[in-house]
């Protein structure tokens, strides 16, 4: 089986992002009003939530609490929603990437394999308690072994025998993306999916650890950026700055899946 | 429930001592404590002996004697302390027993004490002893004691114990309660949130641990010898009202001096890094709290950081020893100096209950409340005026914001601070009323009328009633002197004693031309029965304050009008935010601008896309 091109990859990158930022609009939209009319009176305005000292920002917070609480059952709800929709709106999207073919077709294709997705996870599963097992091995062992007199080394010691748990988990991911591209190019089987991820999955490993980092970093440099810039007037600047990176994500987690597609 | 009508009754016959008690005291001739302990490593067991030189400094004879035998308040899961604390303290539960065995009490001459002693002062609860004696002390007269004893820790909780092979030994020996002048003992039984209240006297320490371990004291090191596998050390301490040490063989050691003080800094290995905050804070406390409070008296400080499986004998105070707490390590981009408020805490403690010894149980919030500040004010000298609790990006939290919102939220606590420490049912009430309430309303005087005056009033109080028992009274009086006549009655007293706050809000605010420029008409409301004098800003349409305009009435309701050549947009009470006792600050302003929340709202669009990246495809 010849290797597939990537089609519609930004269309797709596109579409992902929008879908995200729909969701996040669906709760931040409602949660803005509420803290604008909060300090609404305020001469500072919306800026004295960034006055030094929390000085009007734990009056938000608990005249506000309930809608806090409000909006955290809706990101759990949304989010265990986006969490079932997962394995489909990924399948549509490596689908799309594999075959030039509308949208809605690739909709519809990754309903029809969307059992065979769900297989796939079942197969991969005892990878993943494995990564679990050693986690919790490697930890109480450790704990068990090392002294607690010095704790620095302790918590280094510790951390270093966590670190092949949580790699084999990592590695679950990388070849659970895997195994799903493996679908979408056409292995149909989810057992024949799996074992060809398998057998890629070493060379891919980096590549997917890099992509992961590289979406961690840009994600953190967005906090830190509307951190920094906690100052008046700079809402618009700090939007634009934080939306292409938020685009960036979603466009290097494309990359990835693209790359998936090509070792499938 | 008698066990608690027990505690209640002995401590009401301390309610009526106390507050009828002159706190000036002598300060010679003073009572002498020579303690040895030698600690048993295996069995966790501290066998020792007290000599014990008394002087009745009452103006009444002494019939009899009472002690404190607090680690009987670990004996079993009856005890006044067991039961008032549900086994568990700062989120450490009790996870085992401990108990003191006085196994012979007689006079120097020989005379058995023992069978004269009496435990069962209060039901299921030995943590104090009466002992009766044949012969009343005189006023002015003396009486020496020895007494035998056998402590034996439990496993660390609630300030003592043992953690592997860390003892944290404190509230072990036999130690007399607080004869007060009038003759009457200031006794208790070791109640769940109270602390403790003893007499300033001289003690010697002769303390034997096996060789190689690092031992921490309080008092000055004034000998150490070693013999069958044993070190002793000796320790001496003078006009302090305890001691504690600590014992371990895998403590590190850091010294430096500060003005003459010896500071040791005992941490764990691993916290080589960590610890320099620790040092800083001290270092800068000890100059920081001096200057405010009267210099440090003492040779010497140890400021110790347990091991994180000894967390129960964390965040306490001693006479010249302190144990503080904290990570081997700092996050880094995170600054959250709780580690070094510890230690400021617990350093301002030695001001606050070291020399300024008040009653811990009878009034909480003149030592914790006092301190609470004192050790915030620290931080804030170290960090800044406002980034001084947590600092996150650019992110800023101001401790005494986050004491007003434990003091305030979701309102003022139901137990005012100036209650005895057996009044609060509840750990959380209790840190809300005492250490967060008081420290809320010590800030906000300091805001409201200027550090300087504020230092004077608390600085009096300290240097004056240093090696005193000092009564609430005493706080008020230096308050009156400094501020003015009938300033606690209004502004401190109703906090302390009614959990009172000084809530404002405007309730209207209306501006229209008005010949050549403008009238302003500004309704404003105190809901608390705390009536601060406050500044009302008048901003223009940039949103530049245009006017600034005071308002000392105490009338709840206020309807003033302002006359001003430019067009007034918005009113704020306290635009400077002095007033902390405020349970709500966002209805102290009016506005006629409508406000927009787009900086929130790219903030909030980022978290909500970054929670959603990880589930959505």
């Amino acid at each position: 089986m010849s290797k597939p091109s990537i089609y519609n990859a930004r269309l797709l990158t596109l579409l992902v992002y929008t879908a995200q930022t729909g969701l996040a609009v669906l709760l931040a939209y409602p949660l803005t009003r509420r803290l604008a009319s909060s300090v609404g009176d305020l001469p500072q305005g919306v800026n004295a939530l960034y006055t030094p000292g929390g000085a009007h920002l734990f009056d938000v917070m608990h005249e506000n609490g309930l809608a806090f609480g409000v909006v955290s059952l809706a990101l759990a709800t949304l989010a265990g929603f986006a969490f079932v929709v997962s394995p489909l709106m990924q399948m549509a999207w490596l689908n799309a990437l594999s075959r030039k073919r509308a949208v809605a077709d690739s909709v519809a294709l990754s309903i029809r394999q969307l059992g065979a997705a769900v297989r796939v996870s079942i197969l991969l599963s005892p990878l993943l308690l494995l990564g679990v097992l050693v986690c919790s091995i490697s930890g109480v062992v450790a704990g068990k072994l090392l002294s607690s007199t010095n704790e620095r080394t302790h918590d280094i010691a510790l951390f270093c025998a966590l670190l092949p748990g949580v790699l084999l988990m990592l590695h679950w991911s990388a070849v659970h993306d895997l195994a799903r591209a493996a679908l979408a190019a056409g292995h149909t089987r989810a057992r024949q999916a799996v074992a060809r991820a398998l057998r890629r999955s070493l060379g891919a490993f980096p590549i997917y650890l890099l992509v992961l980092a590289a979406i961690l970093a840009l994600t953190y440099f967005g906090f830190l950026f509307g951190a920094r810039l906690d100052q008046p007037h700079s809402g618009l600047f700090v939007l634009i700055v934080q939306q292409l990176l938020a685009f960036l994500c979603v466009a290097t987690r494309g990359l990835w899946l693209a790359s998936a597609l090509r070792r499938a | 429930m008698m066990w608690l009508r027990g505690a209640m009754l002995s401590s009401a016959c301390v309610v009526a001592c106390v507050a009828s008690a002159s706190p000036a005291r002598a300060d010679e001739p003073r009572t002498h404590y020579a303690l040895t302990a030698d600690l048993n490593t295996s069995t966790h067991v501290v066998h020792g002996t007290a000599r014990i030189h008394w002087v009745n400094e009452s103006r009444v004879p002494a019939s009899n004697l009472y002690f404190h035998l607090y680690l009987n308040g670990f004996r079993d899961d009856e005890t006044v302390f067991m039961r008032e604390s549900r086994g568990s303290l700062r989120e450490v539960e009790a996870s085992g027993h401990g108990h003191i065995d006085v196994t012979s009490l007689a006079t120097s001459d020989g005379t058995n004490l023992l069978s004269a002693a009496h435990t069962d002062l209060v039901s299921n609860d030995q943590s104090q002893m009466r002992v009766d004696l044949a012969t009343p002390v005189a006023p002015g007269a003396t009486i020496d004691l020895v007494i035998v004893f056998d402590s034996t820790l439990p496993p660390v909780f609630a300030r003592t114990g043992y953690a592997d092979d860390f003892h944290m030994v404190a509230q072990w020996f036999p130690k007399l309660a607080v004869r007060e002048v009038d003759g009457a003992w200031s006794t208790f039984p070791f109640h769940g949130m109270g602390e403790f209240y003893s007499d300033f006297a001289d003690y010697e320490l002769t303390l034997t641990v096996p060789d190689g371990w690092a031992v921490g004291a309080s008092g000055r090191q004034i000998s150490e010898a070693r013999a069958a596998g044993k070190t002793t050390r000796r320790f001496r301490a003078a006009r302090v009202h305890d001691v504690a040490w600590t014992a371990w063989p895998h403590f590190r050691e850091e010294r430096f001096d500060v003005d003459g003080v010896a500071v040791r800094m005992l941490f764990p290995h691993g916290y080589e890094g960590a610890i320099a905050a620790h040092s800083e804070a001290t270092r800068r406390g000890l100059r920081h709290f001096g200057r405010m409070f009267g210099a440090y008296p003492y040779e010497t400080l140890t400021v110790v950081v347990p091991p994180r499986n000894a967390l129960g004998a964390a965040g306490m105070e001693y006479p010249t020893l302190i144990v503080s707490q904290g990570m081997w390590f700092n996050m880094p981009g995170i600054h959250y100096p709780y580690p070094e408020y510890v230690t400021a805490h617990e350093l301002a403690h030695e001001w606050f209950y070291g020399l300024v010894a008040s009653n811990e149980v009878q009034w909480p919030f003149l030592d914790e409340g006092l301190t609470e500040w004192a050790g915030a004010d620290l931080i804030r000298t170290m960090y800044g005026e406002s980034a001084n609790a947590v600092t996150f990006g650019s992110t800023t939290l101001s401790i005494f914001e986050l004491s007003r919102a434990a003091a305030l939220w979701p309102h003022p606590p139901s137990v005012p601070p100036a209650r005895p420490a057996y009044a609060f049912s509840s750990s959380r009430v209790y840190g809300a009323s005492v250490y967060a309430l008081t420290a809320t309303l010590l800030e906000t005087i300091k805001r409201v009328w200027g550090r300087a005056r504020f230092e004077q009033a608390l600085g009096t109080y300290a240097r004056a009633q240093a090696f005193r028992h000092p009564a609430p009274d005493d706080l008020f009086k230096a308050f009156d002197d400094a501020y003015f006549a009938g300033f606690s009655d209004r502004y401190l007293k109703p906090t302390l004693f009614d959990s009172s706050v000084a809530s404002t809000r405007i309730t209207g605010m209306y501006c229209r031309a008005h010949g050549d420029g403008y009238r302003t008409e500004v309704e404003v409301v105190r809901d608390g029965n705390v009536a601060l004098p406050l500044w009302i800003a008048l901003y223009g349409k940039r949103g530049e304050v245009v006017a600034r305009v005071p308002w000392t009435s105490t009338e709840r309701r206020l309807r003033a009008t302002y006359e001003t050549n430019v067009e007034i947009y918005a009113a704020e009470i306290d635009p400077d935010h002095h007033n902390l006792l405020d349970e709500n600050t966002l209805d102290n302003a009016r506005s006629t601008i409508p406000e927009s929340a787009r900086p929130v709202a790219a903030r909030l669009l980022y978290l909500f896309q970054s929670m959603f990246r990880w589930v959505v495809a």
